[in-house]
Parts: structure tokens; C-alpha cells; sequence
């Protein structure tokens, strides 16, 4: 059986990257806290043949739950028991990462120390002896690099060597003063006297949670045994108003004040040596005096951001239309070489002029999270956090729920189902719920194609700058939002946060590819997938059930005496043009008389009010599945009501061409799609997260309600100002 | 005649594929877990699961 060991530690501190290093694993990594939110496994075999399941667990700061993160990884410890924990740790922050440590040697685990990031470390001029540190807490210390795997081999070995002594869990015991110490005796008797939950912890852990103010321990115990629990929170009661009497504090505070004590008692003992003097300001820190500068700072990030998307649209036009020409000359050859049928039509309206559109976005990705993972990798985007959490304070949001937003679309190229797990990192369910229910508001990856579909066509000359407004919109739109249910349903408190910013590195440049080519490859695989699979479907809704017999039949009676009347004067030319003239007129027929025909046409009771007519309405039917299939959606659309075979034009073109279309309508369009209904796969993910389908359907509801009254506003609006010509 | 059977199984084929990632989806993504809206960011053969802690409800 292979032993198991848990890779734990605070945010960025690196577990995701030593997982990858050790299992060979992809897993995201981000130079910013809070990048894993759940436990994931993974295979190793040492050396000698051994196997082992190496499991990576959320960054905590504390094995006291506040937070869903923090929970998974507690319950996993305490109830799966691993063989050994690897605590990794920063070295260049030690004191605040071995809080965690003292944590789990208070829990017993079997613990080897991973100081991780002993480069940055030594570039701090921080000076650190393992095995004077690894003496002191009587754990195995092992100074690693996670991202070169350097000193790995060494960790795993002492891993091994620690699984198989098989040692039983022995707490450590830190003294926290006279008055808590004593409380801890004797709640830890009662709890020992009464069997209350000793199956799975240990007495004084509990008691010492009870203490700390565990909601999750408590109610537990409020479950378990009423009686006891009562018991228990009276001592915790009693002992926490005679430290409030006497020194204004509470239990958790000592508690916490104790354990760095305790720490700074360990490291004072040539356990840490500093170079230089410790208020000299490092390079991250000199940085970050200009680009989060209260003033210089958002004037930067709204550089940076517009630098980004003009970066993204003046690289990627010439490829995308390289794609587009492609698609174009493969449909071409298609229509030539296949007979008439339904075949020919699903793999020209359906396939090419479907999935074709989208693909045909994969440069414009391509480049867009390649200019993410910039920000990403060189810690810029933490930043960005930092500096909204002002902002978002404001509009009664928390600090945390920033990267939930970036995570999603915040910098157009996200995806909401990530964003919506990031949302675990905070420790107020209301707080949780707004951002829950906001952040699929950004402009996720899905919305991209579309958004550059109809910015290229109607807003050609000022796509970067349309697109950085677009993203300040989102932006102050799901604030506003989150505002106002913050105001109603979900009024109440907010809570305190802490941002920790990251040191900045340098991007190497195989990372930035290994991230780029990780989205996109997620992109396409999708459109090949999941994308292709409902353009098929929605060619068949727009197909069948066809036209009626007593249609057809007016149909080709009109055709017998197009050419009937052209036998005796008209020229050969005009009799081809009355034809093609028919063939669309039937086409769009057939169209309409299609199963999502008839949906869309029915739509268009309450439509025309935002300027949808009937082939919108059926894209962004398909679009709650995916929001890519608004793009395909069109595409077939288009293509199956187009019988000239010389006329197969970009999506793009056709749009640009066909007089229902303008730059009015086009953004009537682009402001719904943004804020309409999340798709399927984020309802699923908020009703899950929150764990009610309630919030599910009220996001559909809120969110399509919302952006059908803001299309409205701007297509009606820019009508009455007359700029739908 | 044999363009129609064909199409028909496409779309069966589709209407299959789909069905699949939406019981998925709904039933507590034992593969998938939601990671983004395609799936897990991440595959790899190594990697064995990624198990979603179900959560206590908000409200």
C-alpha cells in the first residue's frame, strides 16, 4: 500500500509547484496566495521502488476553520491521518510560515520542514541553519528550491525514512500562561472523562480549539454531546471574560501571542541571521513603492491593462485572419467536392462556419494569456489585488474576493467556475454569496471570441480602447451588484482582511509558455469537444423539421415560372439572380420553420426591445450552454441562410453586410452577453459553493433580468440619439 | 438515404457526449471537478483525482 503524504503550508509558499516537481502533475500555480482551494493527489515512486500518493492541500495560515480552504486541509489531516506532512515553508518569511508549523506540532502529525525559497532567502540576506532549526522542533528540516526540484531527492528521502519508523502522533505542548493553561487542563480532563470525540482528536487539541473559537469544533461538539459542549463553553466563557478583566484581551489572542513567542524563542537561537539591516528596503518592496503607489499605483494598472489588450488585438489580427482564410478555403473545397444533402450542410453551417468562428480566435487567446501569465508569474497581479481592495471595500465586498474576480475575467481571458472555487478563501458566508453571485460578471474567455467578433466588425478602429471600457464596465457593474445585495439580501458585517503580497520574480520564459499554451490547449480541446458537439445539435434545431410539403411545392412553382418567363425575354444573368433570389427566400424560410427558428421567432415578442431579431435570440439560447456557441451559433445561422456558394464571407463580413446589423445593436449585444445568465457549468459550481440551487437559479434570473434592462437601455438609447442609422 | 442514418448518428453521438458531461457535472464531477468551464485545467495521467469537499449551505 503507498504511504501517503500531505504537502501543507501558507499561501505561495509553494506546495502547488513542489506537487508538480514531485508527481509530474500540471497544476496550476500562480504567484499569488490561494491558488488551490482543494486537496488534489498525486503518484511518486522513490528511488527504492516505494510508492507514494502525494497529496497537495490549500494554503492555510492556521488549522483553526474560518475558511473552507482551511477546513479541507484540517479534516484532512486530523481525519485521514498521512503517513508524514511536508510542511512547506518560505524561508524568506519564516517566523510567519512556522505559525503554521507550531500548528501542526501541537496537532502531533509526523512533520518534516521544507524551507522553501532559500534563494530569495539568501538574496535577503537571510541567513538559515536547518539543522540548528531542525534540533529545536525536533522535526526534519530540509531547505529545498521547489520551482528546480533542488534538494527534493533529500526531502523525500527523509519522508520515507520518517513513513517507515511509523511513529505515533506526539503533541507538542506550548505553554500559553497561567490563566489558559489552566482552562486547558481542565477542559481536557472533561473531555478525557467524558470520551467526548477522542475517537478523532486529541483532548487538549480539542480543548485548545474550543478556546480558539472553532465554529466547526463547536458545533461539532454541540452534536456530539450537548452536555459537554455546554460544559466546555462555559470554562471557555469564564476563562475568557477574567483575561478581558485583566488584560483587555481574549483567549484566541493569547493563544496567537504565545505561539509567535514561542517561535521567536526558537529562532533567536542562531537559527536565523540577518546581513543587512532588517528595515532595508528589498527589491520587491522598492518596486511596489511606485506601482502600488496610492496615486501613481491605478494610473499603472489601467496602463497596464490597456497596454495588454492593445498588445492582444494588433499581434493577433494577422493570424486570426490567416485562420479565417483557412476556414474559408476549406468550406470552399468541401462545397465542391460533396453532393447536396445534409451531410454537406453540417459540415459546412454546422462544422466550418460554426466551430470554424471560434477556432478561428485561437491567436487573439493565444495572446491575451500569454500577456496574463506575465502578470501573473512576475507577482503583478497580487498587486492589482492589493490595490483593488480598497475599491472593494467600498462596495461592501472583501479584500479576498478580488482575486476571485481577476480569476474570472477581471482581465478579459478568465473563467468564472475557477473564480467561483477562489470565492472558499473567505470567511464570511455573506460576503462568500455576493462574490458567488458576482464574479461571473467578468469577461471570462468564453465571452472573448464574441466580444472580438462583434468589436472587430463594428468597432474595428478602436478595439483595445472599446475593450478596456468594456472591462472597466464589468467591473463596475458586478460591484454595483454586489453593492446592492450586500445592501438587501445579503446585508450584514464586513470582515477585516489582510492582503500578503508576494515578492516579485521574473517570469522565465518556458513558464509564460507552459501557462499560455495550457489555456489555450483548454480552449481549443473545448471547442473541439463540447463546443462542436452543441454547434452539431443547434445545426440540427436550425435544419429540421424543415419545410412543409405545401411550401416546397410554392417554391418550385415559383422557380418553373422564373424560368418559364425568362424563355421568352429575359436575359440569361437575370434569371440566375431571380433564382438565387428564391433559394434564399426559401432557405430563410426553411429556417424559420426550424425548431430553434420557431423558438427565436417567438422570442422576438420581448427582443426587439434590446434589438435581438430571431437568429440572435437562438445564439444566446445556445449560449447559456457555452458562451463560445454565440459565436457558432451565428455562424450557422448565417451560413444555412446563404445559398450563394461564392458568397461564403467571414462571419464578420456577413454581419458587417446585413442591414439589421449597426454599431448600436452590436453593443446592445456585447453589454447582454457580458452580463447575462453564467453558463451552465457556473450555475452548477455557485449552486454547489453555496449549497443551494436556489442561488443558482436566482443568478440566471438576476443576471439575464439585469442585462436585458441594460441592452434595452443602450439600444433604445442609441436609436433616440440616432446612431443606429 | 444513408446521409440521413449518418446524421442521425451524429447527433445521437452528441446529444450522448453532452448527456454525459451534464450528469457529470450535476452528479459531484468525480473527474471533471469543475476546475473551469472545460474541465479540469490540469489532466495528467499522474494526477489522480481532485475531490470538491461539499460545502454547508449559505443561507
Amino acid at each position: 500500500m503507498p504511504i501517503t503524504i500531505a504537502l501543507a503550508g501558507n499561501p505561495n509558499a509553494g506546495k502547488t509547484t513542489l506537487f508538480n516537481t514531485l508527481t509530474g502533475a500540471r497544476q496550476h500555480v500562480g504567484n499569488y496566495p490561494g491558488v488551490t482551494v482543494e486537496k488534489k493527489a498525486g503518484a511518486y515512486i522513490f528511488p527504492s521502488g516505494e510508492e507514494a500518493t502525494i497529496v497537495d492541500l490549500p494554503g492555510t495560515y492556521s488549522l483553526t476553520a474560518y475558511s473552507v480552504e482551511e477546513v479541507v486541509a484540517r479534516d484532512y489531516l486530523v481525519q485521514e491521518k498521512p503517513d508524514v506532512v511536508i510542511n512547506i515553508t518560505d524561508a524568506s518569511n519564516l517566523e510567519r510560515n512556522l505559525y503554521l508549523s507550531t500548528q501542526f506540532l501541537e496537532l502531533g502529525v509526523p512533520m518534516i520542514i521544507a524551507l522553501n525559497m532559500i534563494d530569495v532567502a539568501q538574496d535577503r540576506g537571510i541567513t538559515l541553519d536547518a539543522q540548528r532549526l531542525a534540533d529545536l522542533l525536533k522535526v526534519p528540516v530540509i531547505p529545498i528550491l521547489a520551482r528546480s526540484g533542488k534538494g527534493t531527492p533529500e526531502l523525500m528521502a527523509a519522508a520515507l525514512d520518517l513513513a517507515q519508523k511509523n511513529t505515533p502522533w506526539n503533541p507538542l505542548h506550548i505553554s500559553y500562561g497561567e490563566d489558559v493553561d489552566l482552562a486547558l487542563q481542565t477542559m481536557a480532563q472533561c473531555i478525557t472523562t467524558a470520551g467526548f470525540m477522542t475517537d478523532s482528536y486529541t483532548p487538549r487539541w480539542l480543548a485548545l480549539k474550543y478556546l480558539e473559537g472553532d465554529s466547526q469544533i463547536q458545533e461539532k461538539g454541540r452534536k456530539n454531546n450537548p452536555a459537554v459542549n455546554a460544559q466546555l463553553q462555559e470554562i471557555v466563557a469564564k476563562v475568557g471574560e477574567h483575561l478581558h478583566q485583566t488584560m483587555e484581551t481574549y483567549p484566541e489572542a493569547i493563544i496567537a501571542d504565545h505561539r509567535y513567542g514561542y517561535l521567536k524563542s526558537v529562532l533567536r537561537q542562531e537559527v536565523i541571521s540577518h546581513k543587512f539591516d532588517t528595515d532595508r528596503l528589498h527589491a520587491s518592496d522598492r518596486i511596489d513603492k511606485v506601482l502600488t503607489n496610492r496615486f501613481l499605483g491605478p494610473l499603472i494598472m489601467l496602463g497596464v491593462l490597456l497596454g495588454l489588450y492593445k498588445f492582444t488585438f494588433t499581434y493577433s489580427e494577422l493570424p486570426v485572419a490567416w485562420i479565417e482564410t483557412f476556414f474559408n478555403w476549406l468550406g470552399g473545397n468541401l462545397s465542391t467536392l460533396l453532393p447536396d444533402g445534409h451531410l454537406k450542410s453540417m459540415l459546412i453551417s454546422g462544422v466550418i462556419d460554426g466551430m470554424g468562428g471560434v477556432l478561428g480566435f485561437v491567436p487573439l487567446i493565444m495572446f491575451m494569456f500569454f500577456g496574463i501569465a506575465i502578470l501573473e508569474d512576475s507577482g503583478y497581479l497580487a498587486r492589482v489585488a492589493f490595490m483593488m481592495d480598497r475599491v472593494f471595500r467600498i462596495f461592501g465586498l472583501h479584500g479576498s474576493s478580488v482575486m476571485a474576480y481577476i480569476v474570472s475575467g477581471g482581465i478579459a481571458g478568465g473563467c468564472a467556475v475557477p473564480g467561483v472555487m477562489a470565492a472558499r478563501t473567505l470567511r464570511s458566508p455573506r460576503e462568500r454569496l455576493a462574490t458567488l453571485l458576482t464574479v461571473s460578471f467578468m469577461n471570462c474567455g468564453a465571452k472573448l471570441p464574441v466580444l472580438a467578433l462583434l468589436t472587430a466588425t463594428f468597432f474595428s478602429n478602436n478595439q483595445a480602447q472599446l475593450m478596456f471600457l468594456l472591462t472597466l464596465l464589468a467591473w463596475g457593474v458586478a460591484l454595483t451588484a454586489a453593492k446592492v445585495l450586500r445592501l438587501t439580501v445579503l446585508r450584514g458585517e464586513s470582515t477585516p482582511f489582510v492582503m500578503e503580497l508576494p515578492p516579485y520574480r521574473f517570469p522565465t520564459f518556458r513558464g509564460l509558455l507552459i501557462h499560455t499554451w495550457e489555456r489555450t490547449w483548454q480552449y481549443i480541446k473545448k471547442a473541439g469537444t463540447t463546443i462542436l458537439a452543441i454547434s452539431i445539435l443547434i445545426w440540427a434545431m436550425m435544419t429540421f423539421p424543415g419545410l412543409p410539403q405545401s411550401e416546397e411545392e410554392f417554391f418550385a412553382q415559383q422557380r418553373q415560372e422564373a424560368i418559364a418567363s425568362s424563355d421568352q425575354a429575359t436575359e440569361a444573368l437575370s434569371l440566375k439572380e431571380k433564382l438565387a433570389a428564391i433559394d434564399t427566400a426559401q432557405a430563410g424560410s426553411s429556417l424559420r420553420h426550424s425548431l430553434a427558428g420557431r423558438v427565436g421567432t417567438a422570442m422576438e415578442s420581448v427582443s426587439w426591445l434590446p434589438g435581438f431579431d430571431w437568429r440572435t435570440n437562438i445564439a444566446l439560447v445556445g449560449g447559456f450552454a457555452a458562451k463560445e456557441v454565440i459565436v457558432t451559433t451565428l455562424g450557422t445561422a448565417y451560413s444555412l441562410g446563404e445559398t450563394d456558394p461564392e458568397a461564403n464571407g467571414s462571419l464578420a463580413e456577413t454581419l458587417a453586410q446585413d442591414p439589421h446589423w449597426n454599431p448600436v445593436v452590436a453593443l446592445a449585444l456585447i453589454v447582454f452577453v457580458m452580463f447575462y445568465a453564467p453558463c451552465f457549468v457556473t450555475v452548477v459550481c455557485i449552486s454547489r459553493e453555496s449549497g443551494s440551487w436556489k442561488w443558482g437559479l436566482f443568478s440566471i434570473c438576476f443576471n439575464t433580468g439585469f442585462a436585458f434592462l441594460l441592452a434595452t437601455l443602450v439600444y433604445q438609447g442609441g436609436r433616440a440619439l440616432g446612431f443606429a442609422g | 438515404m444513408w446521409q440521413n442514418i449518418l446524421i442521425l448518428l451524429i447527433i445521437a453521438a452528441c446529444m450522448f457526449f453532452l448527456g454525459r458531461r451534464i450528469r457529470r457535472q450535476l452528479g459531484g464531477s468525480k473527474t471533471g471537478c469543475g476546475c473551469s468551464c472545460s474541465g479540469c485545467d490540469n489532466p495528467s495521467a499522474k494526477t489522480k483525482n481532485c475531490e470538491t469537499k461539499t460545502t454547508q449551505p449559505l443561507h
